[in-house]
């Protein structure tokens, strides 16, 4: 008889346990799912990383660096107006860790008159079309923003947990910098918005390839990303005087012709933009290789130091036409 | 890894309940091995190389107490056994403030590269030397090392208590109940949503009104009483509900291997006396410096006067355990103060209190904790200094406060005001106490009895395997997945 009554103890606390969690796990999920609601209805196009670097715009600049990383961390913009002959504060960069050019698009519905007057030269990178890659460090906030709670949720549960929890978090961040008016109030950042990569990574950090890179990883550019973010591209080209599209290059020691994974999603790539441009009417910079740009000039695979800054710059600014 | 993190949560811990449940089908030691392991991983995750510093640590006790069978040789062996201990506490907690004395006290800078504290290293500490202090005073020597590795390394407990006892954990490894029994997983599991609740959504939405604010303090600068006061009661209540929140997580994951640990806390806002603070604050800490520093020293036996330098002996160490600065000093030292007066108070009136004066001891008690506990969140002796200015309306410092006109709820900024903020902050202060002060602990609520000892009284609201209380543990433990997206350190961890 003890013996059944705690078998009936532990079968019934067992059950409790299972219940409990499964019911957890439904409670989480709609609280969830209330949250991207909330964060799908204030969310602003311009993220906080960008907002925080457009008190650049008040000096009413006509040549603006835009994009990702690849501009942020090697465009030189004061060298640049040096090199254009223009006046300190006339080309400044506003790009940011994984810049997409739908944040640009908003920045520039926010302020047309600042950029109507421009050109404006935007990086982009593979990650930024390729639905493939999904994690939360680079997913473009505003092509997440575009999708429904049901396709957010159905696209990066579980595993990709992570960018939503970045989309959340970002979407405040951005809708706060968007009350406090940062964009119009705040400080100017330093260096006209360039920063720099103090020294390389490790020889063991670098990959052995870029085909099977992260950014080309589940390789698709058939998704949403592809779709909004060329899309941006397209709505930019009347609002800015003239609007450049530009593929930065990867650190010299990859070599295309003995990588044709590497090869044929970046030709993929490449082409998805030069069509695009040639659509919609915008210049598209491919830049495979920039002279005197070497090995010892980058950081990592994609991202050169303090050194490769001019080298770049310079070789930028000669391709660009006017 | 944090208890609270997706990490522990959604990795290590299905993992090793699944490894361990696994393993305990097969035999009972299969299930000890399986957590013991699990524990060292658990702690080489951190830095890997300090876990060879625990696995050592271990060893070398674990030696020495069977070297101390010897009779003949057990004193002086477990003498230099302590000594070793206390040496490498020593070395790697105490090295830089010893030698911030010495280089102030003697003019010429002595050489020091600042050396990482390994994390749990004050808890796996005493808890060996406890150990070799029990074999000296005649307990029985562990002779399986298995036991003996999940006695010091078992993972909910290493890293920042409770200060466990060899006398009350061996034997349960050793017990065929350990992880038989879903009835104590599922209380298991409730109690650790509890403290998992009282972490991450009490604890780490209170920081926001402290960290800054001290912050400010320790850099020269001053702020408005109003703020002061905030900032204080805010970490009053954080450090509790932090805290107290790691205990009951590591008891109710204990309680998913079957494993009982002490009760660490017991509502200890409630106290209405110093004393009896410290048998409701920390117990574990307060039963380990009874037992091994308080009583050696000759505790009460030997006249009033020295036991008052004996509870001033015992509370500078035990803030010194805490932290190597002054500040943590002048903390225990105030505690020991306290106590004294507690203590002549109590010889000269008797313990009896009548309901007025219970409320009068209430709000002494309570002002004389939340004032102590100035110094030991203040980071400099001058931060603390000028909190306690601030309380008491003499503002002053280099720069006034700007406080930041944003909430955050669960990390997520919400633009208020300053105005507004403060009001927020002291809602949130005002509802934590009314839950530290009115609510029932979690050994209240979930019948928690260690070793059948020291039985909680009954509450109103008790746990039950039921709908409801499913329902109470699913709500608090999603909320808790929200607000694990700040990381928030424990504050414990740093001791």
């Amino acid at each position: 008889m003890i013996m059944f009554l705690r078998s009936d103890v532990q079968g019934r606390t067992a059950r409790w346990i299972a219940s409990t969690l499964v019911l957890t796990g439904a409670v989480w999920i709609t609280a969830f799912a209330g949250l991207l609601t909330v964060a799908d209805r204030i969310h602003v196009e311009v993220p906080y990383a960008l907002a925080v670097k457009l008190p650049l715009l008040q000096s009413r600049p006509d040549l603006i660096f835009a994009g990702e990383s690849r501009t942020e961390y090697q465009v030189d913009a004061e060298l640049a107006a040096n090199l254009t002959g223009r006046p300190v504060g006339a080309a400044v960069n506003i790009a940011y860790d994984a810049g997409e050019p739908l944040a640009v698009l908003g920045a520039i519905r926010q302020q047309p008159e600042l950029f109507m007057r421009a050109h404006v030269v935007i990086s982009v990178a593979p990650f930024i079309f390729n639905e493939g890659v999904r994690s939360a460090a680079v997913y473009p906030l505003d092509v997440a923003a575009r999708l429904s709670v049901f396709e957010q949720m159905t696209s990066f549960l579980p595993l990709r947990i992570g960018t939503l929890f970045r989309f959340i978090r970002e979407t405040f961040n951005a809708q706060l910098a968007s009350r406090q008016r940062i964009a119009e109030l705040g400080s100017q950042p330093p260096a006209f918005g360039l920063s720099t990569i103090e020294g390389s990574q490790r020889d063991d950090q670098w990959p052995k390839d870029l085909g099977t890179h992260p950014h080309y990883g589940n390789w698709n550019l058939s998704g949403p990303k592809a779709r909004f973010e060329t899309a941006a591209l397209c709505d930019m080209v009347p609002l800015a005087r003239k609007l450049t599209v530009v593929v930065p290059p990867w650190a010299p020691r990859y070599d295309r012709g003995a990588d044709p994974l590497w090869r044929e999603k970046d030709n993929q790539y490449a082409a998805l933009v030069i069509d695009t441009g040639n659509r919609c009417g915008f210049d598209v910079l491919n830049i495979r290789a920039v002279p005197g740009l070497g090995q010892s000039n980058y950081a990592d695979e994609m991202h050169v130091i303090a050194s490769g800054i001019p080298i770049y710059t310079r070789y930028l600014v000669a391709q660009l036409r006017p | 890894m944090l208890f609270s993190s997706y990490t522990f949560l959604f990795q290590f811990l299905p993992a090793t309940v699944l490894a361990f449940t696994a393993a305990r089908r097969h035999s009972l030691r299969a299930g000890i091995v399986v957590l013991a392991a699990a524990s060292l991983f658990f702690y080489g995750a951190w830095r890997p190389v300090y876990l060879l510093l625990l696995i050592a640590s271990i060893a070398v006790n674990f030696m020495l107490g069977l070297s101390m069978k010897d009779r003949l040789r057990r004193r002086a062996i477990g003498t230099f056994g302590v000594a070793i201990n206390l040496a490498v506490l020593c070395y790697f907690k105490y090295t830089g403030f010893i030698l911030d004395a010495v280089n102030a006290l003697s003019g010429p800078q002595l050489p020091f590269s600042s050396i990482i504290l390994p994390l749990g290293i004050s808890f796996f500490t005493f808890q060996q030397i406890a150990y070799l202090v029990d074999i000296m005073r005649g307990a029985r020597v562990e002779s399986d090392i298995v036991s003996y590795t999940l006695f010091v390394s078992f993972f909910p407990h290493l890293i920042a208590g409770p200060l466990v006892h060899h006398a009350e954990m061996i034997p349960q490894f050793k017990r065929g109940c350990t992880g038989r029994s879903a009835a104590l997983a599922a209380r298991g599991l409730a109690i650790f949503a509890a403290g998992l609740f009282k972490k991450v959504v009490i604890a780490d939405n209170l920081a926001q009104f402290v960290s800054p604010v001290f912050a400010h303090l320790d850099a020269g600068g001053g702020v408005t009483t109003s703020w002061a006061w905030l900032a204080t009661l805010a970490y009053t209540l954080q450090i509790y509900f932090d805290f107290s929140g790691y205990s009951d997580m590591a008891i109710g994951l204990a309680l998913l291997f079957g494993i009982r640990l002490p009760v660490n806390f017991r509502s200890p806002y409630q106290a209405t006396s110093v004393i009896e603070f410290w048998r409701r604050w920390h117990i574990t800490l307060s039963r380990f410096l009874r037992d091994y520093l308080y009583i050696p020293l000759g505790g009460n036996r030997l006249g009033e006067q020295r036991r008052y330098t004996n509870l001033m002996v015992t509370m500078l160490l035990g803030g010194l355990w805490h932290g190597a600065g002054w500040n943590f000093l002048v903390w225990g030292g105030l505690h020991g103060f306290y106590l004294s007066i507690n203590h002549l108070w109590r010889e000269l009136r008797g313990e009896a209190l009548g309901s007025t004066a219970k409320g009068l001891s209430w709000v002494i008690t309570f002002f004389s904790v939340v004032i102590a506990w100035v110094f030991f969140r203040a980071r400099t002796l001058g931060g603390a200094w000028q909190m306690l200015g601030s309380l008491f309306g003499f503002e002053a410092g280099s720069s006034g406060y700007a406080p930041p006109d944003i909430l955050r709820l669960m990390d997520l900024p919400v633009l208020v005001g300053e105005e507004r903020l403060l009001l927020v902050g002291g809602a949130t202060v005002a509802l934590a106490l009314v839950i530290a002060l009115f609510l029932p602990n979690v050994p209240q609520i979930f019948g928690y009895r260690e070793y059948r000892r020291s039985p909680e009284r009954g509450s109103f609201v008790r746990w039950r395997p039921n709908t409801a209380w499913a329902l109470f543990t699913a709500l608090a433990l999603s909320s808790s997945l929200f607000g694990m997206w700040q990381r928030l350190e424990f504050l414990y961890f740093q001791f």
